[in-house]
């Protein structure tokens, strides 16, 4: 043997080990998966005919809060051979896979891909009104991604989270603003407009982090409807809610508060001083902007002759 | 110029009216520039101005700032008044009369062209009268929803709770209503108008032209000529005397 072809032999031995050592390995790691899903173009036809996109940014997930994590620790049914392994539940214990049975589809695979590690936050949603609507297996509750994201999840301090007090209202408002979606629950759509038309809503939108948003005041996993006793904005615990910012806030103070669109049944002092004013405005302005041209022209029409 | 220096001109305004609408000034710029943004969140005006305040909290630490130089002015106009009451000086020729309406309705046949002249006015004109009782009402009712407010708390001890959301209302379209107002009614009358173009100088001098008092205020100055008080001062006398006709009965 030549010196030259113990090194090639060595290089290639070293090579082969290499191989040897990925190949044991029992599940793709992130770089298998991005071969792929990081192309822009990577897409999937549905049976209906749509395409579903594929591509996973690597960079903005990278910098998420799971950035470290390789794909399969969440998509828990990819682990060994991909695309072709039904879905495992190995790891969630006995106690959550009763809970979540009545879940199907997207919604299983969601929650047994967070509640591997998010046991505290799923406790707290079981009880809200989205987890006990989602357990029974309704599709139109939210569960874990709705709010948070998917791949790019960030923690809720970071100020381009979802679920950052300064997004949260745009989050909610995803649902909360369906017409049709919240019709089907007797829900009204005008929460989210009335909080922006509030001066909490206005505050927060020109950036203020002192005032609060949707859950604030009703809760983060733990939203309840507010006729639950246990509801932070439930009348019996109001004083308390409201008392966190507004010390010393009084039964009287915590009744001004409302997602309340006036009309002439709701509030009707509220529409109507805003009605007339509103009128009064246009006609008082219109009556003087009409004055001030007149006498600009007569003005000048005055000089000149 | 040196024919301007001679002209006669006449004291409207004294020191303490000057200061209270210098301090007017200040403050309603400085509420409407750290107010209307609330009213308007979404604008890139209204962002620009948030940043140059240093953020929406302290603009809202200015606004009330503002608001309490607002108060403080209104306070010592009362005291003004009072003060010229007890005097026995004349205050009471901006309140409202028949007189203002009829006004108001030649200058309007007059700027239609139905008769040739315009309506002969006193000390103020309607139009003065206006906007000087719509400052009154504005800054009362501004300083009343304000301070509700400004201390929720408080205010709701006594006061049910709709009124704060009562209050967000009415604060809002006055705001509006005082702004527009500002913009079309007194830019007009006191910049833009050809008789004062580009600035009436009043609010800095105190003093109008004689030219200017028998065009806008032939009532005034005529009742002046017959009380043969020597009324008029020339601007290069030192001597300034207070407006006889409209201070004294």
């Amino acid at each position: 043997m030549t010196s030259s072809n113990r090194v090639r032999f060595f290089f290639f031995n070293v090579c082969m080990l290499f191989l040897l050592f990925f190949s044991a390995k029992t599940y793709a790691s992130i770089g298998d998966c991005l071969v792929c899903h990081n192309n822009k173009e990577f897409e999937m036809t549905l049976d209906n005919g749509s395409t579903v996109s594929l591509y996973i940014n690597s960079g903005k997930f990278r910098s998420s809060i799971h950035g470290k994590f390789d794909c399969v620790i969440c998509h828990t049914d990819y682990k060994v051979n991909i695309h072709e392994q039904k879905m495992q539940e190995s790891k969630t214990d006995n106690k959550e896979i009763d809970i979540i049975a009545k879940t199907k589809g997207r919604q299983k695979i969601v929650l047994l891909s967070c509640i591997n590690c998010h046991k505290k936050e799923f406790n707290d949603y079981r009880q809200s009104i989205h987890g006990k609507v989602a357990l029974e297996g309704n599709h139109d509750a939210p569960e874990c991604i709705d709010c948070h994201g998917d791949h790019y999840i960030r923690p809720s301090d970071d100020l381009e989270s979802t679920v950052n007090p300064s997004e949260a209202p745009t989050t909610c408002a995803k649902c909360h603003n369906e017409a049709l979606l919240m019709a089907r629950y007797d829900i009204n759509t005008y929460t989210y407009i009335t909080y922006e038309e509030s001066f909490h809503g206005k505050k927060l939108k020109l950036g203020s982090g002192r005032v609060p948003a949707c859950t604030s005041c009703h809760g983060v996993h733990d939203i309840r409807a507010p006729e639950d006793p246990a509801s932070e904005v439930n009348e019996a615990n109001r004083l308390k809610t409201c008392g966190k910012c507004h010390t010393g806030a009084s039964v009287k103070f915590v009744l001004g508060f409302s997602h309340n669109m006036p009309s002439p049944k709701v509030d009707p002092l509220i529409f109507y001083v805003g009605l007339i004013y509103k009128w009064f405005i246009i006609i008082m302005i219109s009556a003087m902007a009409i004055y001030v041209i007149l006498d600009f022209f007569k003005t000048i029409f005055v000089r000149r002759s | 110029m040196q024919e301007k220096h001679n002209e006669i001109e006449y004291q409207r305004w004294d020191i303490h009216q000057r200061i209270q609408h210098f301090f007017l000034l200040i403050s309603f710029t400085l509420l409407m520039m750290t107010g209307l943004p609330l009213k308007f969140p979404d604008s890139t005006i209204s962002k620009v101005l948030m940043y140059l305040f240093g953020g929406v909290e302290s603009a809202g630490k200015l606004h009330r700032i503002a608001a309490s130089v607002l108060i403080l002015v209104s306070i010592y106009h009362v005291i003004y008044l009072v003060y010229k009451i007890i005097k026995r000086k004349n205050v009471w020729a901006m309140l409202p009369r028949w007189k203002d309406v009829q006004d108001l309705l030649g200058m309007l046949k007059y700027l239609f062209g139905i008769r040739p002249d315009r309506p002969r006015f006193d000390r103020y004109t309607f139009t003065e009268k206006f906007e000087y009782w719509a400052v009154i009402w504005g800054s009362a009712v501004m300083i009343i929803t304000g301070f509700i407010m400004w201390f929720p708390v408080f205010t709701t001890r006594i006061l049910p709770g709709i009124f704060m959301p009562l209050s967000k209302v009415i604060h809002s379209y006055e705001a509006l209503l005082a702004e527009l107002a500002i913009v079309i009614w007194h830019f007009y009358h006191a910049h833009l108008s050809p008789d004062v173009f580009p600035m009436s100088r009043i609010w800095l001098t105190g003093r109008i032209t004689e030219k200017e008092l028998i065009h806008k205020h032939p009532l005034e100055f005529e009742r002046m000529k017959r009380s043969n008080n020597s009324p008029g001062i020339n601007t290069n006398e030192a001597n300034r005397n207070e407006f006889p006709s409209s201070e004294s009965q």
